[in-house]
């Protein structure tokens, strides 16, 4: 588990953040009760996720629109044939801890 | 002939390399820019609606020497098949010149998703297909955009000749596909009536729900913007990449702002959130998303939808602020700015 210091406002002001863990480029998305983050990079050819919109339960591509759910990650359309790989996370008063294993 | 040029990754790799940088725009070390990007800074001799006809034309240019001034490699900081096959001719110019005809209608059907010729159609989803092969084989998660990228370069430049000379080795990847160009030509052909462009001078609106594959309905139309429709509702509005780039071959008008129209259909909306890219993107959508993906189905009839369109369309000829006009610097504000672009 990786811990984001002083994290959890932004992400409750933004219900999103584009943050660092570990070196590694992660997209945190609040979404109903629910704290996800996913690596920040679209499976099919590699654009940056950090800009990406998210909507609706949705994370969509900003190259080629690859459409992304915010609950597990699974690609719900678009030319991605994966899914963005997701971890789970939680707020602990200002900080985010972010599950991941790699 | 001009030597071929190898093939460097952009990013790290290229600083201090003088370069040909294609389909893109510049880095400091970029000697020639070969391009059709807006603010791009192609010589004027070489501009063409696709970059690989501006690479094309520069190894038929007698100045071609002098342009190179010295450049010692070729780099993309995207994949696309545009920007792969125009990597491709500058790394390997004399199969290039051999294969100019199936080379540029191949860009043309990547980029702008439009019929040219069977072959070329076929030699296009060849390469989609060994795209696919190669994007099995590494994860991305751990990589960067740049070595995303990288990689898929120096996988598809081994391929590039063999999908344009012999697309059928992958043919059990791309039937399917060619079917619905096929049968959707063939609709097209026979009922153009099926393709409306009476509802706005800016606008094609196909009437009919269902498949009709992108290839055959923008070789039937000229129109810049396409709104189509399923069945149940679910409504979308492309914008055709010729309005993103520095189209030579004709004069298209300036897009319109599909991220403000989104706004007016979110107004009436009540199933989902309307959303469209930025017209500084290279293909915008106006589409409805929700939960389970896009386009979801619309609480709006296909003809409110078509009619709002249509009624933006017209305000935006009498108000430019509903319009993009692109200028030498507005990768510097686009949201989704291309990595390229550095001063220089």
């Amino acid at each position: 588990m990786t811990r984001v210091r002083g994290a959890a406002p932004l992400l409750r002001a933004r219900s999103r953040l584009d943050a660092e863990v570990d070196g590694r480029r992660v997209l945190v998305v609040a979404d109903d009760d629910r704290v996800m983050a996913f690596d920040a990079i679209c499976p099919h050819r590699g654009a940056p996720l950090q800009d990406a919109p998210v909507l609706d339960g949705v994370i969509v591509c900003p190259w080629h629109r690859s459409i992304f759910s915010v609950a597990d990650g699974s690609c719900l359309g678009g030319p991605a044939h994966a899914p963005l790989t997701a971890y789970r996370c939680f707020v602990d008063g200002d900080d985010l801890v972010v599950e991941v294993d790699w | 002939m001009i030597p071929p040029l190898p093939y460097v990754a952009f990013g790290d790799p290229l600083v201090g390399v003088p370069h040909v940088f294609v389909d893109g725009l510049r880095t400091a070390d970029t000697v020639l820019e070969l391009s059709h990007w807006p603010g791009n800074r192609t010589p004027a001799h070489l501009r063409r609606d696709v970059s690989t006809q501006s690479v094309l034309s520069l190894l038929d240019a007698p100045d071609a020497e002098a342009l190179l001034a010295g450049a010692r490699a070729v780099t993309c900081d995207h994949y696309d098949v545009d920007g792969l096959l125009a990597t491709w001719a500058l790394t390997d110019p004399e199969r290039a010149v051999e294969l100019r005809e199936v080379a540029v209608a191949t860009a043309l059907v990547g980029d702008f998703e439009r019929y040219e010729t069977a072959a070329s159609v076929q030699a296009c989803l060849a390469l989609y297909c060994a795209e696919d092969e190669f994007a099995g084989e590494f994860g991305v998660g751990s990589a960067t955009t740049n070595e995303v990228t990288a990689a898929l370069f120096t996988r598809m430049l081994t391929v590039t000749e063999r999908c344009l000379r012999e697309p059928a080795r992958w043919q059990a990847g791309w039937a399917g596909r060619w079917h619905l160009v096929e049968e959707s030509m063939r609709l097209l052909d026979t009922e153009p009536a099926l393709l409306d462009e009476d509802v706005d001078p800016e606008l094609a609106v196909l009437r009919v729900p269902g498949a009709v594959d992108p290839y055959a309905v923008h070789a039937h139309t000229e129109r810049m913007l396409v709104a189509r429709s399923t069945a149940d509702r679910r409504h979308r509005l492309d914008f055709r990449y010729e309005s993103f780039v520095d189209l030579q071959s004709a004069t298209v008008p300036p897009r319109i702002r599909g991220d403000l129209l989104a706004g007016e259909l979110n107004a009436v909306e009540t199933r989902g959130t309307w959303m469209c890219e930025s017209p500084d993107t290279a293909t915008p959508c106006l589409q409805l998303y929700s939960r389970s993906g896009a386009p979801a189905p619309s609480s709006l009839t296909f003809d409110a939808f078509v009619a709002a369109v249509a009624a933006f369309c017209d305000r935006a000829r009498a108000d430019e602020s509903l319009r993009w006009f692109p200028h030498g610097d507005w990768y510097l504000t686009a949201p989704v700015a291309p990595p390229s672009g550095w001063p220089s």
